[in-house]
């Protein structure tokens, strides 16, 4: 409390000082120079950097009703004097975001200035009238697909660089869904082997890539004519396919296998004659084509109780 | 009416910068009476000295307003054309739709944000400058300016003061034979001091670690005093929540999938390397699934311990069904993750107690630890090579 | 749920002492409804069926230095029978299930082959321990291997063959292998009337000739450890031909199986060449006894993923394990299936380890525990021992 009523009074008391000071004070006291050399002349004044006379910024004449997309009609990177925006980038601790002006970072970074709303509305305006309505046949993907199976995707490449041709451009995807290829048994298997890993199993689509001629047409070709060997390659048969082993299967035939024999010789009969012995077959390819799992073993385990005549599973 | 009117002249040398002047005044009936009392010549007010760094003050306050006042003009006009870009009304432009137009045509994928382009209006560009601390004289307002930070110091000054006033209270109470009820005894258990920048906002200057450790002290001592309660106005000022507790509104909510069953899918689990996501869903029967795996998925104890403890602090062990997926780090931090995970969405499936005790058991809080980089010039991130003389 | 026993237990020096002791209290104390919890009362694997799923029954002392003394039962879980002064072995599903099959076995058709398999430690060699058990009581002749990974992972000795050119013997092996053919059959050697077929000559001198007992057989290979892996071949081939002739009912049990066909053996030539176990002499006399060309006789036999390299065990399955030759071998064979405990059978041993003072009785101790073991039998096992 004491320091508080202090407080107090010292404030009085600089409110009194400050009385006197302005009753007293008349005129403010110049700051005198210390001249010792006594020199007379005046020192020679610095030279002042010579100051160019630029337009100011375009963007001060600007109306504010202005068809935006005749100032900004195509791609370009950020001009301070042309755009009438305040806008900055960049930040500091304590000072503000630096301006638009001399700012390098503002035109680093993509702008949109030329594809604003109104001006993407009247370009498409104008394309309007060269489109045609979309096929009723091709309505949904399935249809699409249907009709037009044979897939193919090119990339074109459009930038500002000196040359406007892009070597990426020429490469050419082909893709076409093995099921609409009209292929036998031996054939699809045959392509599978000629094709390799250019077929994913869980898409079904064979997918072909050509980049080794210059042009994309050249490489289209060369696609169209890879698909078209492959495709009458594999329809052909050739001798030495007959001498395919047991290895070489890409699936499993229990009756060339090692089981059906020796399941013949266990009950003495050919197999067809055996009972539950067609489920036994069913259950060893089951389990060697679709992989061991529980649910295979199982119903492997329940047909072999039955073929053998034991009780079942408790 | 006299009494504004003098004011008015007080200030016609610039009208605006000497606000402080005029709250001075204000504050101070007493100063004003003595003003007026003795000041009783206009003219000898008006050609009364200004010291050279009011001058210097007033200079750049005009200067200051003036740019503000250009700038201003510039961010009007150019919203504006703004508008007039992307086609739509200038007169119903919000901010909101400048900032939607500006990410539109300057697109930016900086990731520190600030860093991206804006367009705000000058007030909220320009850092806010201080007004003077003195009079046209130079006298300084504030009777403990020459410590440098008044406003620390006489935050302190408050806090003895406080205790000097509770002190001479419990001796009054004292004489009277009533001693303090310690039930009455302030309770701020869910509370914190505040912080030493939240402290440093509060006041507007700079303060040391050692001066913030100064308020602590006094202020605790403060608290702890028998009758704090009476001022706990002025503690609660000082003292913030310790933890935002999560109000039920946060919870995400129940979804139900076509079970019937309902689930909380929590995504962002992080730890260390690890991230994923965790769904837990109800009426379960303790099915834990990572990674399409059952618990095995951790060969070792410490890693299922570290999964199965939410589920077993809130007994929801065998009553939830847990689907986790995550990937990256290794065991313990996959292990953390998911426990996070499962922590996290377990909130929407029990009472706010339990979720009291899960945050004070630490179940809710991330943990944001990651490995130290190595340094150069050393074995590890603190090992140093092993030392030898030659 | 679990009740406090009403007995004293005590760890006692004399294990026979104790059990006689609860034996009797089990009996005469302790009412009828209280013992189906978690002891099953009928410790004869005979007479035992699916409703005594997941209790334990006790070994008795002799039948268990006799079947298991050299080997057959894991050695973590012999360490802690010694704890608990008993052998308890739980009934469970697979053992019950072949059980039941070759009790209702028609012994006249080809023989057949029983495949357990399961993930590490869910309990696959205890399920053939009982099996054992079992053809151990219903007069079966055992020829029992009780881990295979013991000759191809870690042989005592390796030497080549004299009597087949390019095998290689593994001697010591094979003869401890005879010790404990001996052990589990003494009772039956000397009981039923097995003789020899044919002459076999090892040496100018030595020589087991026809029609004398299979013991001597065994005698031979066992004291002449130089010829115990022919003495092995002509036994098994005795055996094969004592069964087919109807003389004697024969149990095939091989543990760790699939080490037969996995190619990389850690047996060693004397040019240190990897040995392919089908180079290994008497590979050919136990895969022989696999086969179904005979009858009068089961083979159970456990494919593990421990008894092959470490850095192919991605797969418990028997496809996996055996390979291509191994399946073509076995097919038609039953696979069984040991999984980890179910509720009822995890409770029951939460139950037995309490009764035993294994574990202490805390709230909330079965769920955490079923929950971080995933019901593994061994990692219950491990999990359990420090509390």
């Amino acid at each position: 409390m004491a320091l508080n009523l202090m407080k107090n009074s010292i404030k009085m008391n600089t409110f009194s000082k400050l009385q006197v000071r302005s009753s007293s004070g008349s005129s403010e006291p110049q700051f005198r120079v210390l001249n010792l050399k006594v020199t007379k002349s005046k020192p020679a004044p610095r030279r002042q950097p010579k100051k160019f006379d630029t337009a100011p910024p375009r963007a001060h004449q600007m109306p504010t009703d202005q068809n935006w997309g005749n100032v900004w009609p195509g791609p370009r990177s950020f001009h301070p004097a042309t755009v009438p925006l305040p806008v900055r980038q960049g930040y500091g601790e304590k000072q503000a975001p630096p301006s638009k002006y001399a700012n390098a970072e503002l035109m680093k970074i993509p702008n949109f200035l030329h594809l604003t709303p109104p001006v993407i509305k009247r370009q498409c305006d104008a394309l309007r009238k060269f489109c045609t309505p979309w096929p009723k046949e091709l309505s949904t993907d399935e249809n699409c697909e249907k009709h037009f199976p044979l897939e193919t995707t090119t990339s074109s490449y459009c930038y500002s660089s000196p040359s406007i041709r892009n070597s990426l451009a020429r490469i050419v995807t082909l893709r076409i869904k093995l099921s609409h290829l009209p292929l036998d048994q031996h054939a699809k298997d045959k392509f599978r082997r000629l094709v390799g890993d250019r077929y994913d199993e869980n898409t079904d689509y064979v997918t072909i890539v050509a980049d080794r001629c210059p042009t994309s047409k050249q490489n289209f070709d060369y696609c169209m004519y890879l698909l078209t060997a492959v495709f009458h390659e594999s329809w052909n048969v050739e001798p030495w396919e007959s001498k395919k082993t047991l290895e070489d299967m890409e699936y499993y035939d229990w009756t060339k296998n090692q089981s059906c024999k020796s399941l013949e010789s266990m009950f003495e009969v050919p197999f067809d004659k055996i009972e539950h012995g067609k489920e036994f077959s069913e259950a060893v390819s089951n389990l060697m084509n679709n992989g061991e799992n529980l649910q295979t073993l199982k119903t492997y385990g329940d047909t072999v109780r039955k073929l053998l005549g034991l009780s079942k599973e408790i | 009416m006299l009494r504004s009117l003098r004011l008015k002249r007080l200030l016609q040398f610039n009208g605006k910068t000497l606000y402080n002047v005029s709250r001075l005044l204000r504050s101070e009936p007493t100063k004003l009476t003595t003003v007026e009392s003795e000041n009783e010549s206009e003219a000898k007010l008006e050609k009364k000295s200004m010291s050279k760094a009011m001058k210097a003050y007033l200079e750049r306050a005009q200067a200051h307003d003036e740019f503000m006042k250009q700038q201003n003009y510039e961010f009007q006009i150019g919203k504006r054309h703004l508008a007039n870009m992307m086609g739509e009304n200038p007169e119903t432009f919000t901010q909101d739709d400048v900032d939607r137009a500006i990410e539109y045509l300057f697109p930016s994928g900086l990731y520190e944000k600030r860093a991206r382009p804006i367009m705000k209006p000058p007030e909220e560009v320009f850092p806010k400058r201080k007004a003077a601390e003195f009079d046209e004289t130079g006298r300084p307002h504030h009777f403990l300016f020459y410590t440098g930070k008044s406003n620390y110091f006489n935050l302190l000054y408050d806090i003895v003061e406080h205790i000097n006033n509770l002190n001479k209270y419990e001796d009054s109470m004292l004489n009277k034979n009533s001693y303090p009820d310690p039930n009455t005894k302030l309770q701020l258990d869910g509370y914190q001091w505040m912080d030493k920048e939240a402290l440093e906002n509060v006041l507007i200057e700079k303060i040391i670690d050692k001066e913030y450790t100064n308020f602590v002290n006094a202020i605790e001592r403060l608290y702890n005093h028998p009758y704090s309660y009476r001022i706990k106005e002025f503690i609660l000022k000082y003292r913030k929540p310790l933890m935002s507790q999560k109000s039920t509104s946060d919870l995400p909510k129940l979804q139900y999938d076509s079970d019937g069953r309902s689930y909380v899918t929590v995504y962002e689990c992080l730890r260390k390397r690890a991230r994923g996501h965790v769904t837990i869903r109800a009426p379960g029967s303790g099915i834990i699934s990572i990674n399409g795996k059952d618990l095995m998925y951790f060969e070792d104890t410490q890693p299922r311990e570290q999964v199965i403890f939410p589920l077993i602090f809130t007994k929801m062990l065998n009553k939830v069904d847990v689907e986790a997926y995550v990937e990256g780090g290794g065991p313990s931090g996959q292990a953390g993750a998911i426990r996070w995970g499962i922590s996290w969405g377990l909130r929407s499936f029990v009472d706010d107690k339990i979720i009291e005790s899960m945050r004070i058991a630490g179940l809710l809080t991330r943990d944001y630890r990651t490995r130290e980089r190595k340094k150069p010039g050393q074995a590890g991130a603190r090992r140093k090579f092993t030392w030898k003389k030659r | 749920m679990f009740k406090k026993p009403r007995y004293i237990f005590r760890y006692n020096k004399n294990p026979k002492s104790l059990i006689t002791s609860f034996q009797c209290l089990t009996t005469a104390a302790l009412p009828t409804e209280r013992i189906d919890s978690f002891r099953c009362v009928i410790n004869n694997p005979l007479e035992q069926n699916e409703g005594h799923i997941g209790q334990f029954y006790r070994v008795p002392e002799d039948v268990v230095s006799k079947l298991f003394s050299q080997g057959g039962l894991p050695k973590s879980f012999r360490i802690q029978t010694k704890t608990f002064a008993e052998t308890c072995l739980m009934i469970r599903k697979p053992s019950i299930d072949i059980i039941n099959c070759i009790k209702n076995l028609d012994f006249s058709k080809p023989v057949p082959r029983f495949v357990l398999y399961g993930q590490k430690g869910v309990g696959k060699s205890l399920s053939l321990a009982h099996i054992v058990h079992y053809g151990y009581e219903a007069g079966f002749l055992l020829v029992h291997i009780p881990w295979l990974g013991e000759w191809m992972r870690r042989p005592k000795d390796s030497s080549p063959s004299e009597t087949k050119e390019g095998y290689t013997n593994i001697n010591l092996d094979i003869a401890s292998w005879l010790v404990h053919f001996k052990n589990q059959n003494s009772l039956l050697l000397e009981k039923a009337n097995l003789k020899t077929t044919q002459t076999y000559k090892w040496t100018k001198r030595e020589e087991t000739v026809a029609n004398s007992n299979l013991m001597d057989l065994v005698d031979h290979g066992i004291n002449r450890i130089k010829f115990a892996s022919d003495c092995v071949l002509a036994l098994l081939n005795e055996i094969k031909q004592l069964s087919k002739s109807g003389k004697c009912k024969t149990l095939v049990a091989i543990d760790g199986f699939n080490a037969f066909f996995y190619p990389e053996t850690r047996i060693r030539t004397e040019k240190k060449e990897i040995v392919h176990p089908h180079n290994v002499s008497v590979t050919e006399g136990f895969l022989s006894l696999t086969r179904f060309d005979w009858k009068n006789a089961v083979a159970v036999l456990i494919v593990d993923e421990l008894a092959i390299a470490e850095k192919d065990q991605t797969s418990y399955f028997p496809r996996y394990l055996l390979g291509k030759d191994g399946f073509e071998h076995l097919d038609p064979f039953i696979p069984v299936l040991v999984n980890g405990y179910s509720n009822k059978e995890f409770l029951s041993c939460m139950n037995y380890y309490r009764e035993r003072r294994w574990v202490q009785p805390l709230p909330g101790l079965d769920d955490e525990l079923s929950v971080i073991s995933s019901s593994n039998p061994y990692k219950l096992m491990q999990l359990c021992a420090p509390l």
